[in-house]
């Protein structure tokens, strides 16, 4: 019941404000609360895990709401509740705000589900649900002249391979039903089969291009700029903060583990890719001059490591991942939503013309200072650690890899502090439109954030042990493959019966 | 004078219940019309017609729970079977959703509800039709209302066109379909499905430069393709499909709603019936038709619904995409890909007669308010109303857990299962265009409202309730997809014919 | 099998033949096309110009009584059938044909109340 909590909550959350009309405040007192609910929750499941529920929902297709709270998960889930609460604490929607609270928590919701579901189909039927609110709140809620275009987009990008998604499923469904004795979509069944590389094949491939859209990685990338551009600062921080995790997720949970020899096959590439993503991101970040775009590439190349990581295929690198993927989820979104501060008192967002917030929000700019820190790496705040263990699990793999990898940290340190630069400090002072404050609610919600940056840069253990174990079951999985025999041919040729 | 004797045809009438329970409603409304004034108690018929309707769906939950089904009448002519019942009721909720949003429409008057009924009755009997001139008799008896509910608005020139232009080619489909008949007829010598499987199987395969029957061979298969030709412009199948954007458009709402569901689930009936009954056992390449039949379809469907404006067009074209669907999973030929083609059109009814519900309440009749456009800011306005109708769309845009995703999960599952991977691919790459499609007017509900537009019209209270009922029906069938499950399975179960075909 | 139908075909193909080769005889022997005056593209009509639209308006009454008689008529044929085996049909043939009488009556009695026979309306 516990595993149900955050999820249910947060459905809740989604639904309340469809019955509270156009009462601004109201609807956000009610977001806030259920998402601080969520939260909690999520953390007394911290404490409890691993916990699962099986509750049988279509029998005669293998459909069961599975779902588990396990090292894997049970961060991400948090993540999700903490960065909806700030998203929503840092929202002021009062023109139309029961579409605009009820997404957002939706969207959380979706995103928890995927998180939690261990039945493919269950997590499908998540994944596939998740991107109608985003869909909506890029589009209706969008803040430059071509939201609906970048909506859109978002709409090609994510549905396309994830129609292509569900077939690859079933056809892994229906390849290993001989194996099992019946149509399961469960995980756990699912992953005592072997099947044969051909199979796997498309099947990995099929997988992987849905999942790498959602991160995203190049060059599936292109939908990321005009989404994160065009919407609001708080959507674009619920999609790289949250959004981008399923995917990473769901690549470590299912596509990993379920198809290790393809894996294994296509290792080499996806590492080629991460490590352009890496580079690229990093590239663009460094020279762009819009503040929210260097964020948002700074994403594409931090979550590139963190691809990399996963894709170097042992358990120091999953392990590394998850920690990273948890430390990129605390200090993007805190740097979506002060961003999102900043471009709203100041009007723009170009660097060229911000400048000198230091001098007039001093406690603003102090947070802002520790989240910058904390995302370029400094030993001591939650970055460094994250970057570590990937690194380390990446050399293990290829020194090649990772040598390149550690040359993308360099430059991190230079966007980032060239972003603080430009905004916080330098000559030119920016004119305020609005003031730059603090409001109680922000300020309390920002707090815990700070805390967790410094927390988990002292004590990572916490938050890797837990997922070790996970790590290294996946790890074994991808070692014993190559040691059964594959049965569940499955073909493409039609066959007449 | 010596003369055979005849003896007159055993009728089970407790078999044909909903259909006579149909046809005495429709003369019951004609006669009670007789003494009333013309413009006057139409809404005392309307609910006549509905209580009609429903006595005919009660019957048919009875013979569906009783144990009498599967069961022939008529001389084996006519077979009732779960497969016809569930469909018999899809056919039903069409024709009484029809009724109640024409109740308030000028276009009500007796003679729409009496040819709404005859037309119902043509499909219901289309479905369980056993015999080649049974079935071209449902065929016309379903479309011959049809042509005339479609003028049914004659202030509107569309309406009229969009009748014109059905008559003509559905005349023009009717004689591909009785062409085909008569081949099937002259290969077989009987008019029985029955004796029309068992000739089949014994015909060599179709090769014009092959040894044995070639005549035989090449008849049979032509009077398949004509048969499927003539099955294909009722279904509304690419390259058949022409008339379906215009009549959509300019035929009244109500008509539109009943015939965008009754005319596919009675086609989807028959066709899957011959599928089982004749096409599987024969030597006929069958599949390669019906395949290619089903990918231009859906593609074509689903591409020439993305730069539609107006809103009944587009669901035109997405009742054409659907169509695809249905073709393709009867390609696989086992019963259980029927039951899962009669599973996603249960859950099509749902959701297109929703669809098609909210169009209606929202247009209030006018021709300006089925432009998608009309629809922006929908949510803040009439936010329910908003919300049935994203339900409504996302389920056809099969966005899970609703009931439209579990009808397509149902089709691929059968397809991969049957090994039909290009097919798989095809719907899946259909599904993902029409999420495209259906976003826009998706994205307009929740944008900001248009100042400009005129109020909408009030919503009649059983149209709201319809609604509410379809909306939380697709919900529901998502949630607990096992509810019908049940239902379908023992269609898959009984089948459509097994112990009667003798196969 | 098919053999049976060989002169049907060859009757086709012959009266294919004929209607182009009519046709493309008269465009190799005629004139060239820029030598054709207008007056020779018209249809003729004993040497008179047409001076009217052709078709001309007639009342769609016609078409509303000629529909409804030849409805109301071609029932009628569903008599001669009983008719001959009235005897052997019994009761139940008498009962089938009493339905449809009332069936159709109740139609023609509509048609009538919604002025379909009257024509000066």
């Amino acid at each position: 019941m516990l595993v149900l909590l955050p999820l249910i909550l947060l459905t809740l959350g989604a639904l309340a404000p469809l019955f509270l009309g156009r009462q601004a405040r109201a609807i956000r007192l009610v977001s806030l609360v259920f998402s601080a609910l969520a939260l909690v929750a999520a953390v007394v499941g911290i404490a409890q895990a691993p916990q699962q529920v099986n509750l049988p929902w279509l029998p005669a297709l293998g459909l069961s709401l599975s779902l588990q709270l396990d090292g894997l998960s049970m961060f991400l889930v948090a993540l999700t509740a903490l960065a909806t609460l700030a998203v929503v604490a840092f929202s002021d929607e009062t023109e139309r705000p029961a579409g605009y609270y009820s997404l957002i928590l939706l969207m959380a919701a979706t995103a928890v589900g995927t998180f939690l579901s261990t039945n493919l189909l269950v997590f499908y039927v998540f994944w596939e649900l998740m991107i109608i609110p985003g869909y909506l709140l890029i589009g209706t809620y969008g803040q430059g002249p071509d939201s609906r275009r970048a909506a859109l987009k978002f709409l090609v990008y994510s549905l396309v391979p994830s129609a292509f998604l569900l077939v690859a499923i079933v056809t892994l469904a229906v390849a290993a039903a001989p194996a099992i004795g019946h149509l399961s979509f469960n995980l756990d069944q699912l992953l005592a089969v072997h099947l044969p590389a051909a199979t796997q094949n498309w099947i990995f491939l099929l997988f992987a291009a849905s999942f790498m859209v959602k991160v995203p990685i190049w060059p599936l990338h292109a939908w990321m700029p005009d989404a994160y551009g065009e919407s609001r600062p708080q959507v674009a921080a619920m999609l790289s903060g949250v959004l981008s995790k399923t995917g990473l997720y769901a690549l470590i949970r299912f596509a990993f583990p379920l198809l290790p020899e393809a894996a294994r096959l296509f290792a080499p590439a996806l590492a080629v890719i991460a490590l352009i993503s890496i580079l690229y991101g990093a590239w663009i970040a460094l020279t762009h001059r819009d503040g929210r775009m260097v964020i948002a590439y700074s994403s594409l190349s931090h979550l590139g490591l963190v691809f990399l990581g996963v894709v170097a295929l042992n358990a120091l690198g999953l392990d590394g991942a998850v920690l990273q993927m948890l430390n990129h989820g605390i200090y993007a979104v805190a740097l979506f939503l002060l961003f999102g501060m900043v471009e709203e008192a100041a009007g723009t967002r170009l660097l060229a013309k911000l400048g000198g917030v230091a001098g007039r929000a001093a406690l603003f700019a102090g947070f802002l200072w520790i989240t910058v820190l904390a995302a370029l790496g400094l030993p001591g705040l939650n970055g460094f650690a994250g970057e570590f263990l990937l690194l380390l699990g990446i050399f293990r793999t290829s020194q090649v890899w990772a040598w390149i990898a550690i040359a993308a940290v360099i430059f991190s340190a230079a966007y980032f502090i060239r972003l603080f630069q430009l905004t916080a400090q330098g000559a030119t002072e920016v004119e305020l439109i609005r003031p730059l404050r603090l409001s109680p609610i922000r300020f309390a919600v920002l707090v815990p954030f700070v805390v967790l940056m410094v927390y988990i840069g002292f004590a990572p253990a916490q938050v890797t042990s837990r997922v070790q174990p996970v790590a290294q079951s996946i790890a074994r999985l991808e070692a014993r493959a190559a040691l059964t025999q594959p049965v569940g041919n499955y073909s493409w040729e039609a066959s007449r019966q | 004078m010596n003369l055979p004797l005849i003896v007159p045809p055993q009728v089970a009438f407790s078999l044909i219940s909903p259909d006579l329970a149909l046809l005495v409603t429709s003369v019951v409304i004609l006669a009670v019309a007789l003494f009333l004034a013309p413009e006057q108690g139409i809404r005392w018929l309307a609910w006549l017609a509905a209580a009609g309707i429903l006595v005919a769906a009660g019957s048919d939950v009875i013979l569906l729970l009783g144990s009498q089904l599967p069961a022939t009448t008529f001389s084996g002519s006519l077979v009732m079977d779960p497969l016809a019942e569930v469909l018999d009721l899809v056919i039903l909720a069409a024709a009484l959703l029809a009724v109640l949003l024409a109740a308030n429409r000028p276009e009500a008057s007796p003679d729409y509800l009496a040819l709404t009924l005859w037309s119902a009755i043509g499909m219901m009997v289309l479905v369980s039709a056993h015999d080649l001139i049974v079935l071209f008799l449902a065929v016309e008896v379903l479309s011959l209302p049809l042509y005339i509910l479609c003028a049914f608005r004659p202030d509107r020139p569309t309406s009229l066109e969009a009748a014109v232009k059905y008559f003509l080619l559905g005349a023009f489909s009717s004689g591909f379909l009785l062409y085909g008949l008569a081949l099937l007829f002259g290969v077989s010598g009987g008019t029985n499905l029955t004796q029309v499987a068992a000739a089949l199987a014994t015909v060599g395969s179709a090769s014009l430069f092959g040894h044995g029957a070639i005549g035989t061979a090449l008849i049979a298969e032509v009077g398949i393709g004509l048969v499927v030709v003539g099955l294909g412009f009722k279904l509304a199948a690419v390259p058949f499909h022409q008339w379906v954007p215009d009549v959509y458009e300019g035929a009244p709402t109500s008509v539109v709603t009943f015939m965008s569901v009754g005319t596919k689930v009675a086609a989807f009936g028959v066709l899957a019936r011959l599928v089982d009954t004749v096409f599987v056992g024969s030597a006929v390449d069958w599949q390669g038709l019906l395949s290619a039949l089903a990918v231009a379809t859906i593609l074509a469907g689903a591409v020439l619904a993305i730069p539609q404006q107006n809103f009944k067009r587009l669901l035109g074209y997405s009742g054409i995409l659907n169509a695809g669907y249905l073709v393709a999973v009867l390609v696989v030929g086992s019963q259980a890909a029927t039951a899962a083609g009669v599973y996603f059109l249960v859950t099509y009814a749902l959701m297109n007669l929703g669809a098609f519900a909210v169009i209606s309440a929202v247009s209030g009749g006018e021709m300006e308010g089925v432009m998608i456009r009309r629809y922006r800011g929908l949510f803040y306005q009439q936010p329910w109303t908003a919300v049935a109708m994203a339900v409504f769309l996302l389920s056809l845009a099969s966005i899970p857990p609703l009931a439209g995703f579990f009808g397509k999960l149902f089709i691929l599952q059968a397809l991969i299962s049957g090994h039909q991977l290009v097919l798989a691919l095809t719907v899946v790459a259909g599904t993902a265009i029409t999420l495209i499609v259906y976003g826009r007017p998706l994205l307009a509900m929740f944008s900001p409202p248009d100042p400009d537009s005129p109020p909408l019209p009030k919503m009649p209270m059983a149209v709201a309730t319809a609604i509410g009922c379809l909306a939380v029906a697709v919900v529901a069938v998502g949630l607990v997809p096992g509810a019908i499950v049940g239902l379908v399975h023992g269609v898959s179960q009984i089948g459509p014919l097994s112990g009667i075909s003798g196969r | 099998m098919l053999t049976l139908y060989l002169p049907i075909v060859i009757y086709f193909t012959i009266s294919l033949l004929v209607c182009f080769g009519i046709m493309g005889a008269s465009r190799v022997i005629g004139r060239p096309k820029r030598q054709q005056s207008v007056a020779k593209l018209q249809p003729y009509e004993s040497g008179i110009v047409p001076e009217v639209q052709l078709g001309p308006k007639f009342s769609i009454k016609f078409y509303l009584v000629a529909m409804l008689f030849l409805i109301f008529d071609v029932e009628a044929v569903s008599f001669y059938p009983w008719a001959v085996l009235m005897r052997q049909l019994r009761l139940y043939g008498l009962a089938e044909m009493g339905l449809f009488i009332l069936v159709l009556g109740i139609g023609y009695a509509y048609v009538w109340k919604r002025g379909g026979f009257q024509w000066d309306r």
